[in-house]
C-alpha cells in the first residue's frame, strides 16, 4: 500500500508538472483549443458533478448559467462600455442569483422530474436570448467581447489565459474537494442517498439543495466568464441544447462521481471533436460510441476506469507475490454489477468520502 | 461458497474486458492527437513543404445546414480539379473542416485550419454569423489569407472589414437587387408584408428587397419575424392584412410550403414573392392545391439554375459529371464556394505559389483580381467585397408540367451599397428588424 502511495503522489506531481509547463513545450494552438477549452468547459462540468454526484441533482441547467454571466458580461462591457470588473462581478452576481430562482423552483422535484425541470428553464433562457433584440442582440448575440489587461498582465495573450484558466480551475477544484468534506457537503450526500432520514435528523432538505445548486450557479458563472473571454462573443448557440448535452457527455465521459472526471472528460471531449473531424465526418458518432461504452461498461466514467485499471493491477500482483492479502479485499463479495458495492472493497482511506455510486436511491422514492 | 468464488472470476473476466475496451476507446482518442493531418503536434513548425499548398475549407458539416455544407465543398473539389490539383510544381492539398452554423464552432474550426492544420489560406465560412466570427478570427492572423464561402452577412466586409479577408461572392443584401423594381412594375404589387425568419441573414435580404421597393414607391405596410425553424404561422396568417398585394417571404428549409399552405387554407389570396433560399426544389415539386399558387413567384439570387449562358451551362455539366451523386443543379453554396476558391487558385497561379512574407503578393493581386464566373464578371470593391452579376428569376412551368425558376431579368454589376454613394448608404445604419422602414 506505502508503494501505492508513493506512486499515487508521484503521478500527482508528475500531472501539476505537465499542466504547469504545457505552454512551454506546446503549440499555441494547443494550449488555446485543448488547454483552454478543456478548462473552463471542465469547470463548468464540475458544477454539474458537483450537483449530480454529491447532490443527486443531475442538472441540464449549468450551460444557461454559464450564458447568464456570459451575456451579462458581453453586454455591460461591449453595450454599455462599463469596465471589465463590472462586468465580471456583475455577470457572477447574476449567474448566481439565476441559480438560486432555478433552484427555488426544481428543488421540490427529482430525478427525472428535475431533469426536466431544469431543461425547460435553459430552454426559456435559449430562447430569450434568441429572440431579445434590446439585450442579447438575438441570434448574431454579442461579438467583440475582450479580456482584459489587468496590471501587466495581458489577458489576451493566449499563454497568460491559459495560466489564470488553471488557476481557476485548480481553486474551484480543490474548493469543491473541501466543501464536500465539510458538515454541508455530508450533510448533501446525505440527502442525497436518503432525503427522508436526513430530514428526520433535523436537516432542512431544501435549504440544502438550493445552496448547492447556487454555489453551483456561481461555478457555471465563471467558466461562463473565461468562456465567452475565450471566443470573445456569446450567441444563443453557445448555449443551445447541443451545447447544454455536451455538458452532460463531459461530465458523464469523465465520471459523474469525481471532480477529477470534469476535466479529464471535458478534455476527451474537446481532442475528439477537434481531430476526430480531421478523419471522418462523423465525429459525433464517435462521441457517441465512446458514451455508450462508457455508460454501458465503465459507470464511473474515465476515471473510474483508471481507478478499476490500477486496482486490478495490484490486485493481481499482490495474488502473484502470494502477500497476505490486506483486510480490505476479506470484504464479502458484492452481487455484479452494482458499482457501488464493487468499489468500495478497494478505496483508500483518505477516499471514504469519495461517492462511488451516482445513483441516489431514487428507485424506493419515486412514487 | 462455490458460487461465490465463481462470481469472483465472472469479476475479474469482466474487469479485462472493460480494460480492453476502455484500453481501445483511449487509443481511438490518443490516435487523434498523435496523428493530425499534415503531423507534428510539435510547437509551430510549419508542416507545409515548399512543393506543397494548403488550402483550408470551412463548411457546416453538421446541424441545420449539414446539405448545403456537403455541396459547398464540392464547389471547392471542383475549383481544384479545375486546376489539375496543382499551381505550378506545387501540389494542392485540401483540408477540411466542419462547423454546425454557430459562430463559436465556426471560430474553432478556422483557429485548426490556420494553426494546427497550417493550411496557407482558408475558404469559409457557410452562414452569416460564422462569417462575422471568422472575420474577426482573420484580424488575429493577418499574415494569412482568408476567403468567404457564402457567408452573406453584409457587415462582414462593409462594416469593421478585415484587410485579409475577400469575399469574392455577393452578399445578401446585393442578392435582392433587381427583384424590388421587378416585382413593382411588372408584377404590379404595391403594397406588401414581410414574413422572415429573425436573424441577420434575412435582415439583410429583407433590407435589400425594401431599398429598391420603397424607392420605387412600394409600402411595407408589416413586417412579421419568426425564429428560426418555426413550423406553425398559425398566429402570423391571422395577422396578415388583407388589403395587400402580396407577401415577401423569407424563410429557410421547408418553412415556406409550409405557410404557404396554412396561408391558403386560411382564405389568404396575396401573392408571394421569395427571398434568395426561398424558392427551392421543395417549392418548385409542389402539386395540388398550391400549385397555382406558386406558379408566377419572383426571387431573386446570384444564381438562375435555368441561365442558358453557356459559361453557366458549361459549369452546370461540370458539376454533375465530377459529381453525379451531387444536387440535379450546383446549389448557390457550391457556386459561392467555387467562385472564391477559383478566385484563390487563380490569384495563387498568378504568384506562382510565392506565399513568401506574409503572402503579401497573393494579397496584393487578389485586391485587383478581375475574373469570369460561370454567372459573369466578378471583381472586388475597395472593401475586398464583389461586384458581381445578380438574376431576377419567376416560377414558371415546362410543358411537362414541372416548375422551374425562369431567369426574367439579369442585374449587371451589382455593388455592395446597391449603386447608392457608400457614405450615404452607411447612414441608414445596421438593418435589422425596423429598418429600413417604408410604411
Amino acid at each position: 500500500m506505502t508503494i501505492l502511495r508513493v506512486a499515487r503522489i508521484a503521478c500527482l506531481i508528475a500531472i501539476v508538472l505537465f499542466l504547469l509547463t504545457f505552454p512551454l513545450f506546446a503549440s499555441q494552438f494547443l494550449v488555446v483549443q485543448i488547454g483552454i477549452q478543456s478548462l473552463f468547459l471542465g469547470i463548468v462540468a464540475l458544477s454539474l458533478i458537483f450537483l449530480a454526484g454529491y447532490g443527486g441533482m443531475v442538472s441540464l441547467a449549468q450551460m444557461t448559467l454559464y450564458g447568464a454571466s456570459g451575456y451579462l458580461l458581453a453586454i455591460l462591457t461591449v453595450t454599455y462600455n462599463l469596465p471589465w470588473f463590472v462586468g465580471v462581478i456583475a455577470g457572477l452576481l447574476f449567474s448566481t442569483l439565476l441559480a438560486a430562482i432555478f433552484a427555488l423552483i426544481s428543488v421540490r422535484s427529482q430525478g427525472i422530474y428535475f431533469i426536466m425541470i431544469t431543461l425547460a428553464e435553459a430552454m426559456l433562457v435559449f430562447y430569450y436570448a434568441d429572440q431579445d433584440r434590446i439585450f442579447t442582440n438575438g441570434h448574431t448575440g454579442i461579438n467583440g467581447v475582450q479580456a482584459p489587461t489587468v496590471g501587466s498582465l495581458v489577458l489576451t495573450d493566449p499563454t497568460t489565459f491559459y495560466y489564470m484558466t488553471l488557476l481557476i480551475a485548480a481553486l474551484v477544484y480543490l474548493g469543491l474537494r473541501y466543501l464536500v468534506r465539510s458538515p454541508f457537503g455530508l450533510a448533501l450526500q446525505g440527502i442525497r442517498d436518503n432525503a427522508q432520514r436526513m430530514q428526520s435528523l433535523g436537516f432542512y432538505v431544501y435549504a440544502h439543495r438550493v445552496a448547492a445548486f447556487t454555489l453551483a450557479g456561481l461555478i457555471a458563472g465563471i467558466a461562463g466568464i473565461l468562456g465567452t473571454w475565450y471566443d470573445g462573443a456569446i450567441s444563443p448557440g453557445s448555449i443551445d441544447l447541443t451545447r447544454t448535452i455536451n455538458i452532460l457527455v463531459i461530465a458523464v465521459l469523465g465520471g459523474l462521481s469525481y471532480f477529477e472526471g470534469a476535466f479529464i472528460g471535458a478534455t476527451f471531449f474537446v481532442v475528439v471533436t477537434t481531430y476526430a473531424s480531421s478523419f471522418t465526418d462523423r465525429f459525433n458518432t464517435l462521441i457517441g460510441l465512446a458514451l455508450l461504452a462508457v455508460a454501458l461498461f465503465f459507470p464511473d466514467g474515465l476515471v473510474g476506469l483508471s481507478r478499476k485499471t490500477v486496482q486490478l493491477i495490484t490486485r493481481t500482483t499482490v495474488w502473484r507475490g502470494r502477500v497476505p492479502i490486506p483486510l480490505s479485499s476479506h470484504k464479502p463479495v458484492p452481487a455484479p454489477g452494482n458499482s457501488r458495492t464493487v468499489a468500495s472493497d478497494s478505496v483508500a482511506e483518505d477516499e471514504q468520502f469519495m461517492i462511488v455510486s451516482v445513483k441516489p436511491e431514487e428507485e424506493e422514492k419515486q412514487p | 461458497m462455490k458460487s461465490r468464488i465463481r462470481i469472483v472470476v465472472r469479476r475479474r473476466w469482466l474487469h479485462k474486458l472493460m480494460l480492453l475496451i476502455g484500453l481501445l476507446a483511449l487509443l481511438t482518442a490518443c490516435g487523434g492527437t498523435s496523428t493530425p493531418s499534415g503531423g507534428g503536434l510539435s510547437s509551430g513548425t510549419p508542416a507545409s513543404s515548399s512543393n506543397e499548398i494548403r488550402i483550408g475549407a470551412l463548411a457546416t458539416l453538421a446541424g441545420p445546414f449539414a446539405v448545403d455544407g456537403q455541396d459547398a465543398l464540392r464547389g471547392v473539389k471542383l475549383a481544384i480539379a479545375e486546376f489539375g490539383g496543382k499551381i505550378g510544381n506545387k501540389s494542392i492539398t485540401l483540408v477540411t473542416e466542419s462547423s454546425d452554423a454557430t459562430p463559436a464552432v465556426a471560430r474553432n474550426a478556422a483557429r485548426k485550419l490556420v494553426q494546427q492544420d497550417n493550411v496557407d489560406l482558408m475558404i469559409g465560412p457557410l452562414s452569416g454569423d460564422e462569417g462575422l466570427a471568422v472575420r474577426d478570427y482573420a484580424k488575429t492572423q493577418p499574415g494569412k489569407v482568408f476567403l468567404n464561402g457564402s457567408s452573406a452577412a453584409q457587415d462582414t466586409t462593409l462594416r469593421n472589414p478585415a484587410p485579409n479577408f475577400y469575399r469574392f461572392a455577393t452578399d445578401g443584401v446585393q442578392w435582392m437587387a433587381g427583384l424590388g423594381t421587378y416585382v413593382y412594375n411588372a408584377q404590379g404589387y404595391k403594397r406588401v408584408a414581410i414574413l422572415a425568419e429573425d436573424y441577420s441573414f434575412p435582415y439583410s435580404q429583407v433590407a435589400g428587397f425594401m431599398l429598391e421597393f420603397c424607392k420605387a414607391g412600394g409600402h411595407v405596410v408589416k413586417k412579421f419575424w419568426v425564429p428560426i425553424g418555426t413550423t406553425d404561422y398559425s398566429s402570423v396568417v391571422s395577422a396578415i392584412p388583407t388589403n395587400i398585394d402580396a407577401i415577401y417571404v423569407a424563410l429557410g428549409g421547408s418553412g415556406s410550403i409550409n405557410f404557404l399552405k396554412q396561408y391558403v387554407q386560411f382564405g389568404g389570396k396575396a401573392k408571394l414573392i421569395g427571398g434568395t433560399v426561398t424558392v427551392d426544389q421543395t417549392v418548385l415539386s409542389t402539386k395540388g392545391p398550391l400549385y397555382q399558387r406558386v406558379l408566377g413567384v419572383a426571387s431573386a439570387s446570384p444564381i438562375a439554375d435555368n441561365n442558358p449562358d453557356s459559361a453557366w451551362q458549361q459549369f452546370v455539366h461540370a458539376y454533375k459529371a465530377m459529381f453525379p451523386d451531387g444536387f440535379p443543379s450546383p446549389s448557390l453554396f457550391a457556386y459561392t464556394y467555387y467562385v472564391n476558391a477559383k478566385a484563390a487558385l487563380l490569384a495563387l497561379k498568378q504568384v506562382n505559389g510565392d506565399l513568401s512574407n506574409g503572402e503579401a503578393r497573393l494579397k496584393e493581386v487578389l485586391n485587383t483580381l478581375q475574373f469570369d464566373t460561370p454567372t459573369g464578371p466578378v471583381k472586388l470593391d475597395h472593401n475586398r467585397q464583389a461586384i458581381a452579376n445578380n438574376f431576377v428569376t419567376v416560377v414558371n412551368k415546362q410543358p411537362n408540367g414541372t416548375l422551374f425558376n425562369k431567369l426574367v431579368q439579369v442585374v449587371p454589376n451589382v455593388n455592395q451599397t446597391l449603386g447608392v454613394p457608400e457614405d450615404q448608404f452607411l447612414q441608414l445604419g445596421e438593418f435589422n428588424r425596423d429598418n429600413p422602414s417604408c410604411p
